[in-house]
């Protein structure tokens, strides 16, 4: 995919706190393959994709995502060796997965339990006591806390969006001039006017790269600063974008 | 009808004292109160001097199935081990509107993952943290220490004796969570450690969670009193 980079005052400065073993369960539930027998090729690619687009967007990712590419670029290659004239380095004849595949089923057990603890704090906000549930939680300061939608869902729905947007020749990158500033409004202005809009129809009509990604770096930041919120029903189903209640 | 001169029930006295108390009351702290006032002002009192608790649970078994059964709008629930009077969860809508309450704020998906590794596995150290989530965590850590969900439970002897976390009385009350037995499949994901501790046993007896060294007991009572 072709990289823009992005103007100076596009530099949004947002946190993601999702990492790469995130991001690779995220991809596995995606493309429902068997944990156990990762396509690791298939896999990897995407990861890449999904790197590539956070770095376009000006992400603050952390480092470790770029040590889970070289891992997986590293078990990739290995994958493309037969067992023979594999390096002899590590004990058994293992399959290079297997140490990538035991650390995110520990994982995904802890996020097993997450969504345990998750339902248990819905549930316990509708509980009323003296005391101790009188002191609310403060809100978590800076970067992107989603709650149900994660990042990599937006990314996905971004992608697509992006994915359909013809590069157009140079001409329209210079012509064109859009902010983050303005979209936010826009995106507002929809929020008003509408209970909850469809992130898809947020790029309607739009045929220019740098307007879409503006336009996405702004419901980044609307959530980031808690003037809205995405919901989607069901995993991968279509993403909306709602107002906060005040 | 004059109830001056009657003897209260076992479940009265002790509804009377949840109903008094802002944080979770034990079954210990309840018969402690009881044994105690039988003995400084005798007389009627005297008639729980040698209450069990097992009489103490019996006792509350009865009120919560009354409070249940009379529609009271409130009940008795059992979180971070021990009692506290309640409302009912379908009477939120009026209660919220009442102390115009918005909807909670809720934990991001990072911070409720890292709080769940923490949980599970506690004593931990932020180290252990970052290899299961396999991203640096100190961020997450530090409002879930503000928030005090988390707090610091001794020191690992790792070199460098790294700080070793656990979660508080207020996380299971945030949670809604007797203790943390309640959480499923704790003993599964919670063996892990246990094979491990086993390796290094320096660093694991120490912290044992029972036996917490003095400056964690210090820090444990999350206040209650704004």
């Amino acid at each position: 995919m072709s990289v823009i980079s992005l103007p100076e005052e596009h530099k949004l400065q947002l946190d993601v706190f999702e990492g790469p073993l995130d991001l690779l369960l995220y991809l596995i539930k995606k493309e429902e393959v068997d944990i156990y027998e990762i396509p690791i090729v298939k896999i990897a690619d995407q990861y890449m994709e999904y790197l590539n687009v956070m770095r376009m967007l000006d992400l603050n990712i952390a480092g470790e995502f770029l040590v889970m590419a070289a891992t997986l670029m590293l078990i990739k290659s290995r994958m493309l060796l037969p067992p023979e004239v594999r390096p002899e380095m590590e004990e058994e004849e293992e399959d290079p997965r297997w140490e990538l595949v035991r650390q995110l089923i520990e994982y995904r057990k802890f996020k097993e339990a997450a969504v345990f603890l998750q339902s248990k704090e819905f549930q316990q906000e509708n509980v009323f006591a003296l005391g101790s549930h009188n002191v609310e939680l403060e809100a978590e300061p800076g970067g992107l806390h989603l709650e149900e939608v994660s990042i990599f869902d937006l990314i996905t729905a971004f992608n697509g969006v992006l994915k359909q947007i013809p590069t157009e020749d140079l001409s329209a990158l210079f012509l064109a001039s859009y902010n983050v500033a303005d979209k936010i409004e826009a995106i507002l202005n929809a929020l008003t006017a509408n209970e909850s809009v469809s992130f898809y129809s947020l790029f309607e009509h739009m045929a220019n790269r740098q307007e879409v990604v503006c336009t996405f770096l702004a419901v980044l930041e609307l959530i980031r600063l808690r003037q809205a919120q995405v919901i989607q029903e069901s995993p991968f189903s279509e993403i909306k974008i709602t107002r906060v209640a005040e | 009808m004059s109830t001056d001169t009657t003897i209260p029930e076992l479940k009265q006295i002790l509804g009377a004292l949840i109903f008094a108390t802002r944080h979770p009351l034990t079954l210990a702290d309840m018969r402690k109160t009881l044994v105690e006032v039988a003995k400084v002002q005798g007389g009627h009192t005297t008639a729980f001097a040698s209450v069990k608790e097992a009489d103490i649970a019996d006792a509350l078994k009865l009120l919560q199935a009354d409070l249940a059964e009379s529609l009271s709008g409130f009940n008795i629930a059992e979180v971070a081990d021990g009692l506290k009077l309640q409302s009912d969860d379908r009477c939120a809508p009026w209660v919220r509107h009442l102390l115009n309450i918005d909807k909670a704020k809720h934990l991001s998906r990072p911070s409720l993952e890292t709080l769940a590794i923490i949980a599970y596995r506690q004593p931990i150290t932020r180290a252990e943290i970052e290899s299961i989530r396999g991203v640096n965590i100190d961020h997450i850590i530090a409002v879930l220490m503000e928030m005090e969900l988390v707090r610091m439970v001794g020191r690992s002897n790792a070199p460098g004796r790294p700080m070793l976390l656990g979660t508080t009385k207020r996380f299971l009350e945030h949670f809604g969570l007797q203790s943390l037995d309640a959480l499923p499949g704790i003993e599964e994901l919670a063996r892990i450690e246990k094979t491990r501790a086993e390796e290094k046993p320096a660093a694991a007896q120490e912290e044992s969670v029972n036996e917490a060294p003095v400056e964690a007991a210090q820090t444990s009572e999350v206040p209650d009193d704004p």
